[in-house]
């Protein structure tokens, strides 16, 4: 397995990765979605709500900021000593007070603990008018994108066989196929066909089915992918792969460990 | 109010919204203005294109 | 003698030799404006028969009048008029544009498009859109859907979730619904712009794929994504206003907002009461549940004095009246209104608001009458995929396309898709909307293939699906069908006083009804024991206790234990038999009108 990164920013990363199975990959994909746990705001006590919004408008929006997730000092609630009721072991408590007019945003929510912040603090949460208030305290837990997406790390993760485009001899150069392909990868260069950039293709086929003589194939190849994933926030990108990959380690871990016993 | 994640991929879209809405009042072509703000799946696209503010409508009956 | 008649309003007014002249004449009169627009006129050749209408309540629509192959209105008109120099109604005084009802229109030749004209035309449409209403106008592309599709789109436009009004705050609606997140179409006609349906929003644009996905979308139904669900996809509220009034009945005496006390007659245990304030009633942001109290009232009694057993008159008790919630509903008490009625008495009306969450059985639609159920809710790392991580948020099932011929909804999807990726939106007003072929074009200047269908990998195992997926952006709306306010179970219930059959209706905790064709079916199978079962057993069984000699039912004492026939005396055979208390009626109702139905007595075998 060889990996080569095509693009790594804070919040995005696109890579070609080789020799690997199409379900190892798949579950990283679904692992990085579903399965890392991140910090969501999960129950929140409303003590004031004068906005146009309902109270269970509120608290949905609320719980869909994304926070900065710090892995070492939370556990998940199912698994902390408190069996869920709540200490500081598990949960952060924040509070958000504001009055109008004004718009309330993420960046307004204060929590108890430095690190654990919201990811973006330009989120519109409610805009209030002259006079209308919100007062809210909330407790962020974590939890797993399975649960509730609010929880979801990963963004869009997505990805597809690596491309390859084969020219063969028998190709006359007719150009039918070019006027075809929506990415525009296939150009005429020197009465030759040729291809520009073979990774943007998206293996729709058109070509193939506009050439008359077969003389043009495309194929994904087995066990090769460009894969595309992005984070909401509440890690880095290149932290999320890592933890994506730890999370099915672990879970393989557990598994290995109920066989064993049962044997 | 715009909703805070794209239904359907869960991507960040409601900080997008202030910058969005005040660029196209000022006449600028939606697209554009998308494609600046980097919103690139058509499914979050669609979130800043076809949402209504509903806001100000409500706000006089509170 | 064929002289034409002539009728006004239904009413014979006389007789006329020239109609051709008289309605051409009434017409001139009517554009010049001599008689009122509101006139029209319609001769009928074969029957001989002019028949002029000027009264209210007919529907019209206004067309272009056209003289000799050419329309009356120029150039020069359409300047001023956008200009702001003449105004509409000014151009219905020159009578360029009439307007026409339904009986006037069987006289008329209108043509659709000005290309079109021939000397032969009466009238040339304004836009050949106007032919719709404005249900129908929301349909967008409609010309390419096959027609009972635009029926049912266009009745189900009328069902839809939305926002009904701004004001809905202060407002005591019995029933009322209000949609989260509404969006406006992505893909939309004039007519939904020019009623300010974009303003308000009755719906929400879709990520759709057409696939049939693990056999949960046959039959119509929907696969829906959870994830989206979750993030506020389709979500709304329903709020339901319940009233109370403190009645004043004649004598002075009336009811009264309170908590109960426990002499009360019908009163219920304190904890019942515990959610109500001091003055009988809920308070706003209380999590009420079913059969919760609402509104604490008690009635005074119906007879002010009855006779008690020992002899001599006892005061009696006032009555519990409360207004509780109906028994399949709950919610948080949203609004508390105090006011008064038209008597004058105290009204109080509590709305109570119910978050509905889209779940397994609320119907969605889109707008050309592919209406369906949710069959399935899939969590979104399970769902198919694309190359950017695009996943669908409503999977369809391909089954419903070909035998439906909805083909302004392929379009419809295909334009959406357009529309999120260049940035705009597109016009999809009948007869004039954007060809399939810009679409299209649209499509591949964006990147993408211009059938519409994209690669997909499967969610679960991860594998590249073997045909390209068609997936578009769409406009479905959440219609107020849901299942919470339908779902309805009972085994044992109330049953109605006079039939002691169980009662009907859901709101009643009735029972569903084993109707004749039901009956039917269990007799071709021979079922014989199973139809007694649910018509005698499972509804109105009774045992009548039967003189053998007169027939007649007979009386059991059960405070002496003797059952004896008042007809014949206490020495006669009396046995009991099994009947349903819809029969025993019967026999009371021949009774009542003098009749002697007697009952002819046999062993049983």
């Amino acid at each position: 397995m060889d990996i080569d990164i095509i693009e790594l920013s804070d919040n995005k990363a696109r890579f070609i990765i080789n020799q690997i199975e199409p379900a190892i990959i798949n579950g990283l994909r679904r692992s990085m979605l579903a399965e890392v746990p991140t910090m969501a705001i999960d129950y929140i006590n409303i003590y004031g709500n004068t906005s146009v919004l309902f109270d269970e408008q509120i608290a949905l929006r609320v719980g869909l900021i994304p926070f900065t997730t710090d892995l070492e000092s939370y556990v998940l609630p199912e698994e902390c000593d408190c069996n869920g009721e709540g200490c500081t072991k598990c949960q952060v408590s924040m509070t958000l007070s504001s009055k109008g007019p004004i718009i309330v945003y993420s960046g307004d929510i204060l929590s108890s603990d430095p690190k654990i912040l919201p990811a973006d603090e330009r989120i519109p949460i409610v805009e209030l008018k002259k006079d209308e208030e919100l007062v809210l305290e909330a407790f962020a837990k974590l939890g797993t994108g399975r649960k509730h997406p609010k929880w979801q790390a990963g963004i869009a993760c997505g990805y597809k066989n690596l491309p390859e485009i084969n020219i063969l001899e028998n190709c006359d150069s007719c150009g039918k196929c070019i006027g075809e392909c929506p990415k525009g990868i296939l150009i005429m260069e020197n009465d030759i066909l040729t291809v520009t950039d073979a990774l943007n293709c998206n293996l729709c086929n058109l070509c193939t089915n506009a050439c008359d003589i077969d003389a043009i194939i495309v194929q994904g190849k087995t066990n090769s992918f460009i894969f595309r994933m992005e984070s909401d926030g509440s890690y880095t990108a290149r932290n999320l792969l890592l933890e994506g990959a730890n999370t099915i380690i672990n879970n393989a871990k557990q598994l290995n460990e109920i066989l064993t016993e049962i044997e | 109010m715009i909703p805070i994640r794209c239904f359907t991929c869960g991507s960040i879209i409601s900080s997008k919204w202030e910058e969005y809405s005040k660029r196209v009042a000022e006449h600028e072509d939606p697209g554009v203005v998308l494609d600046d703000l980097e919103v690139e799946r058509y499914c979050c696209r669609r979130m800043l294109l076809s949402h209504i503010p509903l806001v100000d409508t409500f706000a006089p009956y509170q | 003698m064929n002289r034409t008649r002539v009728f006004l309003n239904g009413e014979l007014l006389g007789y006329h030799d020239d109609p051709k002249k008289l309605v051409n004449n009434i017409r001139q009169m009517r554009r010049s404006g001599s008689i009122p627009i509101q006139v029209n006129v319609t001769h009928y050749k074969n029957t001989s028969e002019v028949i002029i209408s000027s009264d209210n309540g007919r529907a019209r629509r206004p067309v272009i009048v056209v003289e000799n192959g050419k329309p009356l209105i120029t150039n020069e008109h359409l300047d001023s008029l956008k200009n702001h120099i003449i105004t509409f109604e000014d151009i219905i005084k020159m009578g360029l544009i009439e307007y026409i009802d339904a009986e006037e229109e069987e006289n008329t030749f209108v043509a659709i498009n000005e290309e079109d004209l021939t000397p032969d035309h009466t009238h040339l449409e304004i836009d050949p859109s106007l032919i719709l209403g404005i249900c129908a106008g929301m349909i967008p592309y409609p010309e390419h859907n096959a027609s009972p599709r635009n029926t049912m789109g266009a009745g189900m436009v009328k069902q839809c979730l939305g926002i009904p009004i701004a004001n809905f705050n202060l407002r005591p609606d019995t029933r009322g619904h209000l949609l989260h997140y509404p969006q406006k179409g992505l893909v939309h006609t004039q007519t939904s712009k020019v009623i300010g349906f974009d303003e308000r929003g009755g719906g929400q644009n879709f990520v759709v794929a057409v696939v049939s996905y693990e056999g949960y979308n046959i039959e119509d139904a929907l696969i829906i994504n959870k994830g989206s669900i979750k993030r506020g996809l389709g979500r709304s509220h329903f709020l339901r206003t319940h009233e109370g009034e403190e009645r004043r009945y004649p004598g002075g005496q009336e009811d009264k907002f309170e908590i109960p006390d426990q002499e009360v007659r019908g009163a219920r245990g304190s904890e019942v009461y515990s959610q109500l304030d001091d003055d009988g009633i809920v308070n706003p942001e209380i999590v009420v549940d079913r059969n919760d109290v609402l509104i604490g009232k008690t009635s005074p009694p119906r007879f002010l004095e009855e006779p008690t057993e020992l002899g001599g008159l006892s005061p009696q008790q006032r009555r519990e009246s409360s207004i509780t919630m109906r028994s399949n509903e709950k919610g948080v008490v949203d609004a508390v209104i105090l006011t008064e009625s038209e008597n004058g008495a105290r009204l109080a009306k509590v709305r109570i608001r119910d978050q509905r969450v889209p779940e397994l059985g609320d119907k969605f639609a889109s707008r050309h009458g592919q209406k369906g159920v949710i069959g399935l809710i899939v969590p979104y790392e399970d769902l198919p995929f694309t190359e950017s991580g695009l996943v669908p948020d409503l999977i369809i099932n391909p089954h419903a396309i070909p035998s439906r011929m909805t083909v302004g909804h392929m379009l419809e999807m295909i334009g959406g898709k357009v529309g999120s990726l260049e940035g705009r939106r597109i016009d999809a007003t009948p007869f004039s909307g954007e060809a399939e072929d810009e679409l299209r074009l649209g499509l591949k200047n964006a990147g993408y293939s211009h059938t519409g269908k994209e690669v997909f990998y499967d969610g679960i195992t991860g594998n590249k699906m073997e045909a390209d997926i068609f997936v578009g952006v769409i406009m479905y709306q959440k219609l107020y069908h849901m299942v919470a306010s339908k779902i309805h179970a009972r085994s044992r219930g109330p049953v109605q006083v006079l039939t002691r059959q169980p009662t009907e209706g859901r709101a009643r905790e009735g029972g569903l009804r084993f109707g004749e064709m039901e009956r039917d079916v269990l007799i071709g199978h021979g079922a014989s024991l199973t139809l007694k079962e649910r018509l005698l057993d499972e509804s109105d069984r009774v045992i009548q206790l039967v003189c053998s000699s007169c027939g007649m039912v007979a009386t059991q004492d059960k405070r002496r234990n003797m059952v004896f026939c008042p007809n014949c005396g206490a020495e006669t055979d009396i046995y009991p038999v099994e009947m349903s208390y819809a029969f025993k009626l019967l026999l009371d109702e021949i009774k009542s009108l003098g009749v002697a139905p007697r009952l002819v007595l046999e062993d049983t075998v």
